[in-house]
């Protein structure tokens, strides 16, 4: 896994390098701390990161247009800020987590454990829009108007009402994490917004199909399929 | 013009009309008045030879005049003898004996030669006249007359034949109606005296005030006459205080227009103003006419004065023009009634503008004391925002954690930083050496958060001088937030420069400063310190900030308060 780390304060930094070292040990392929943050932004568009530790003062307008890009890209990021007043609005623009300063290590090691797990995210995501790169500016797409998402190896398409369709730079995977509960895997390859479903077809031979508002018809993947019943029923 | 002054004008105005409608006798003034300047007893008698008596009257005779004779005719129609009994009233600077139908019907002081033997009278004296002698028909009226205590004057006012009862109680209405408007000055003299002595700022407030005192006295001595029956001679002084009165109010009403609205020149207008008024006072003969001639001076002067506020747009103009009007239709017009009541408007009109404009300075007072609780609490929020307490927080706990020794130092750091900011926070200027220490407290705080060694240099700093709290702590807060610091030993530098007409203060931040999308970095921050500075150096103080060598460059000019930028 390969870790960036962005704070201006060199003590800090090296505290959240020290923690995230302690947690994640030998997942770690590779850690680099920046003190400013534009030698970062060059470091992160030509490497592949998997995860962002960004402290940034989210007070005024310049913090979130420094984000929404920054949530755009393929890695995670979790903030690290004095801000905490502005914790929320960085939740619904996609954000893992939202770790507030002064922080302990365990804070720190409940926000690393969210890239893998979901399950461990126990606090309500309220993530409201997926920011998107699209012609080098940032469209930010409500996620009330996902239908489903499919996923295409390193991206994700995402297939809103009206046939419209984005590509995110995020795979299925990341998505899924930061997605809220509305939205249910029902293949490896698909990520449905459950309330989008009017019907569920069973066929022959474990073959299962969905049926969506929009008459488009997903396929159910056969480990999904006990997970969705228990929950429909 | 609001609804709530209506009242006031409604008032005033009725007391214009109630004025005009109680005349001043409900009688028949005698004519064809006849003077002999001789003394006999047989002078009092009925039929007299008319050639060996004289008209017009003298307005001014030779000191020794001695005993004289004034008769009329007075004519009792049938109708005006009713149940009551007739009197006669007279109005003359002199004693004098009453002769009614050739009998002496009364006295008046005792008549006498010289001022040794003459007893004076009143001004205004009444006779009954006896029932028995009341039949309708001609009358003749013989007054002896001596008015040795009035020097060269001669004054004689009228003799007025009447109902006995309402010849004295004549003017008492009058009297009573325009004491109200003597009470309104009263209390408008004493409520604006006072805001003058609690303020002392504005003089046109102090010239109101004694304007208003002077029309409360003017009134006073004016209708003194009818409830004072007073001694003839002190009708020449009261007539002397009157038109001194006249004057001071003459002299003051273009004044109080004069420094009620801005003008560049004051003092020569008001001195030449002055001198034409003492011009008038010696140039016109006879008190009323002095006084008319002063206060038509008065009312052409103010009235250029406001036609001049009012092409300049200034504040209030429109509201001065009409309360000129107000009071000048009087040299037109009726100059008694009409010049009180004028004044009565001019006041309430003034004092519709006084207060808009008092209202005004209130509301600014407000406005700056909530601006400065504003930027207290600005000042307190710098240290208690959560960029700088949070990281701060953050690192110590880190410091804490690994070397306990240096997080206590840090600590101590700290708490000197909020000690310092405590003391200041609620001033509004504070001694420089307080600023710098809080500076270097700062600088002390930031190293061990920085890991990285910033310290302060200052030069030419006068110890005594007084600065708003924070202004160079701001400076270094966004040197610190903004700028990226490379070395391991940073010097921040304040340099004091002591010139003519102000004092310049030169904040040098290390550091280099980091490209920004805005234009410049320290928006907020400059707002408190313009802030800061206006509270405390309204209209006298510059800022330039700039990239410097190194880091960020704010210089503030601070001028004297005699010469402004």
């Amino acid at each position: 896994m390969n870790v960036v780390i962005v704070e201006d304060e060199p003590r800090i930094a090296r505290r959240i390098e020290r923690f995230t070292r302690e947690v994640l040990s030998d997942k770690i392929t590779s850690l680099q701390v920046f003190e400013e943050l534009e030698p970062a932004q060059s470091y992160l568009a030509a490497q592949a990161v998997d995860l962002l530790l960004l402290d940034l003062n989210l007070h005024g307008k310049d913090g979130f247009s420094i984000l929404q890009p920054l949530l755009a890209a393929p890695f995670h990021t979790i903030i690290i800020s004095a801000y905490t007043d502005r914790a929320l609005e960085a939740f619904e623009y996609g954000v893992l987590d939202f770790v507030p300063k002064p922080f302990s290590k365990e804070r720190l090691a409940k926000a690393l454990f969210r890239i893998h797990s979901p399950t461990t995210a126990a606090v309500q995501k309220p993530l409201k829009y997926l920011t998107v790169i699209k012609t080098k500016t940032v469209v930010l797409i409500d996620i009330d108007k996902i239908v489903f998402i499919k996923g295409a190896g390193p991206y994700s398409e995402i297939h809103l009402d009206e046939g419209r369709v984005e590509l995110h730079n995020k795979n299925l995977n990341k998505l899924a994490i930061l997605l809220p509960e509305s939205f249910e895997r029902t293949h490896k390859s698909y990520l449905v917004n459950t309330r989008e479903i009017v019907a569920f077809h069973s066929f022959s031979g474990s073959r299962y199909e969905l049926v969506l508002r929009d008459d488009s018809i997903l396929p159910v993947g056969r480990t999904y399929y006990k997970k969705l019943k228990d929950k429909w029923k | 013009m609001p609804y709530r002054f209506l009242g006031e004008i409604v008032l005033l105005s009725s007391f214009i009309v109630l004025a005009g409608c109680s005349s001043i006798q409900e009688s028949y003034s005698a004519t064809g008045y006849q003077l002999r300047f001789a003394d006999d007893p047989s002078l009092a008698a009925v039929e007299q030879d008319s050639t060996l008596w004289q008209n017009p009257f003298p307005h001014a005779a030779p000191d020794s005049l001695g005993i004289w004779w004034l008769r009329s005719e007075v004519e009792i129609s049938p109708g005006s003898v009713k149940e009551n009994s007739l009197g006669l009233a007279v109005l003359i600077l002199g004693s004098f004996e009453m002769y009614w139908d050739g009998k002496l019907i009364g006295r008046n002081g005792v008549v006498g030669l010289d001022r040794a033997t003459e007893i004076p009278g009143t001004y205004r004296s009444f006779f009954p006249i006896p029932d028995s002698m009341q039949s309708s028909g001609s009358h003749s009226v013989a007054l002896r007359i001596s008015n040795a205590h009035a020097g060269s004057f001669v004054r004689f006012h009228g003799i007025y034949l009447g109902d006995y009862q309402s010849l004295i109680r004549s003017g008492f209405m009058d009297t009573a109606l325009i004491h109200i408007l003597a009470g309104f000055f009263l209390v408008v003299a004493i409520y604006y005296g006072l805001i003058y002595i609690l303020n002392r700022r504005q003089s046109y407030v102090l010239l109101f005030a004694v304007l208003s005192l002077c029309f409360f006295f003017l009134i006073l001595f004016e209708y003194l006459k009818y409830y004072y029956i007073y001694p003839y001679p002190f009708h020449l002084t009261r007539l002397r205080i009157i038109a001194g009165f006249t004057f001071v109010i003459a002299c003051l009403l273009p004044m109080f227009y004069l420094f009620r609205f801005r003008f560049k020149w004051r003092w020569l207008p008001a001195i030449v103003y002055v001198g034409l008024l003492v011009y008038t006072w010696l140039d016109m003969r006879g008190y009323d006419a002095k006084c008319l001639g002063m206060i038509s001076w008065a009312t052409f002067t103010s009235l250029a004065i406001v036609l001049y506020a009012l092409y300049q747009r200034q504040k209030g103009a429109l509201l001065g023009l009409l309360s000129v009007v107000a009071w000048g239709q009087s040299i037109f017009f009726y100059y008694d009634y009409m010049i009180f009541s004028g004044f009565a408007a001019m006041i309430v009109l003034n004092l519709f503008a006084l207060a808009i404009e008092m209202r005004e300075q209130r509301r600014q007072h407000e406005a700056s004391l909530v601006r400065s609780s504003r930027l207290e609490i600005e000042l307190l929020k710098k240290n208690i925002q959560p960029h700088f307490l949070m990281n701060s927080l953050t690192s110590l706990i880190d410091w804490i954690e690994e070397k306990p020794a240096v997080g206590v130092q840090f600590i101590e750091a700290l708490a000197r930083e909020f000690e310092i900011l405590m003391d200041i926070s609620d001033a509004t200027l504070i001694p420089i050496e307080q600023e710098i220490s809080l500076c270097e407290s700062h600088l002390k705080t930031m190293s061990f958060r920085k890991e990285r060694h910033f310290t302060l240099k200052t030069t030419g700093i006068c110890a005594e001088a007084m600065i708003p709290p924070a202004l160079f702590l701001t400076c270094v807060e966004n040197a610190m937030t903004h700028n990226v610091f490379t070395e391991k030993r940073n010097v921040f530098e304040i340099r004091g420069e002591q010139h003519a007409d102000h004092i310049k203060y030169t904040v040098l931040t290390g550091g280099k400063t980091a490209k920004q999308t805005t234009p410049s970095p320290y928006g907020t921050g400059l707002k408190y310190i313009r802030a800061r500075l206006e509270e405390s150096f309204p209209q006298r103080w510059r800022l330039t900030s700039s990239p410097g060598a190194a880091g960020w460059q704010t210089e503030i000019h601070i001028f004297n308060s005699q010469s402004k930028n």
